[in-house]
């Protein structure tokens, strides 16, 4: 059998076997506890950034309101309504173009009656390597599309075009 | 009667020996585990650097502008893909059908680009296939969805070279 006391009338509860045995599970312990929380506790770096969505083909007249309601500062919202994704600090429009065919060559042509909507937000984000920039946990990169709640309207599939590190500005 | 009680108690520390023993055995093992899983990683030393090609078409210039020679990007797993050494940027081409005639075209480059990004790549080739890290295989004509800190991207593999080999306009 499993014992390591000299004698059962031994009135020690623990041997030495038994307290080294102790130490090396506390070392061990200790050991895990300091890398998960070193895994858990880096946050990464908070710091602002300004991103830019882009609405394509909006109709003219609605990307209108939007520039006149939403250049007071709205605020971008997750499509759930969840967290809040930053403020809109610019808010601008582009033609919206196409290809056509024409006169035995392709043309690039405004769409009529369609915009691009380009909103510039300024938020705050957590930057953690090989994780990313996040805003309240929501990876934000160029290229990534989703849906967004901007100032009370909703806008789905607005894509980010442009993720800056406000301190590269 | 006291025998009894000093047995019983003498028991009861044999039971807690064997839980510590085990609870070591475990430790002993978790760090086995893991010295055989740095050990692989040192076999993924014995790569070789290849030269990937990848085409992204029709990206918002803004996009491209998020990426920059030297950035390391990463796979949808999230391990890493390669360094990316050059980044070509053109004005994105398109093409009409109409009539049963083909008429080709440039978007304006403010508009839409197409970029032809090459990474170095570790890798290992076996049996004609190129293995990133030693398990993912990289094949030409491969969609791949690739992204750094700032940006990502959908793009296509077109080809790879080792990194050995001089490359076309280097």
């Amino acid at each position: 059998m499993f014992r390591f006391r000299k004698k059962a009338s031994d009135e020690r509860r623990f041997s030495k076997v038994d307290w080294f045995i102790c130490f090396l599970l506390a070392l061990a312990i200790g050991i895990g506890a300091f890398y998960v929380s070193d895994r858990l506790g880096n946050g990464g770096k908070t710091q602002e950034i300004t991103y830019t969505v882009v609405i394509y083909e909006m109709d003219v007249r609605e990307a209108d309101m939007w520039i006149r309601r939403l250049r007071t500062g709205a605020s971008v919202v997750s499509e759930n309504g969840t967290a809040t994704l930053g403020t809109v600090v610019q808010c601008s429009r582009r033609a919206h173009l196409q290809a056509v065919a024409r006169q035995d060559r392709v043309q690039i042509l405004p769409t009529p009656e369609k915009v691009d909507l380009y909103l510039t937000v300024r938020a705050m984000a957590t930057e953690k390597e090989g994780d990313g920039i996040r805003v309240q946990d929501i990876r934000f990169c160029a290229g990534r599309s989703g849906s967004f709640r901007i100032g009370g309207y909703y806008v789905k599939n607005a894509q980010i075009v442009s993720v800056v590190r406000s301190e590269e500005e | 009667m006291k025998n009894k009680k000093a047995n019983a108690k003498s028991r009861k520390g044999s039971v807690l020996d064997l839980l510590l023993i085990i609870l070591l055995a475990l430790c002993l093992t978790g760090l086995v585990m893991r010295r055989d899983d740095l050990a692989s990683s040192v076999t993924q030393q014995s790569m070789t650097e290849y030269y990937v090609t990848v085409r992204v078409t029709s990206v918002h210039p803004m996009i491209s502008d998020r990426i920059g020679e030297g950035d390391a990007f990463y796979t949808e797993q999230g391990d890493i893909y390669g360094t990316l050494i050059r980044r070509e940027v053109r004005s994105a081409s398109v093409s009409i059908l109409r009539d049963g005639e083909l008429f080709e075209g440039e978007w304006e480059r403010d508009r839409l680009v197409d970029l032809t990004l090459t990474f170095s790549v570790s890798a290992t080739e076996g049996k004609g296939v190129l293995l990133r890290g030693g398990k993912n295989a990289i094949l030409c004509g491969q969609s791949i969805r690739l992204s750094t800190t700032l940006a990502e991207v959908n793009g296509m593999v077109l080809n790879y070279t080792p990194a050995t080999e001089e490359m076309h306009g280097f």
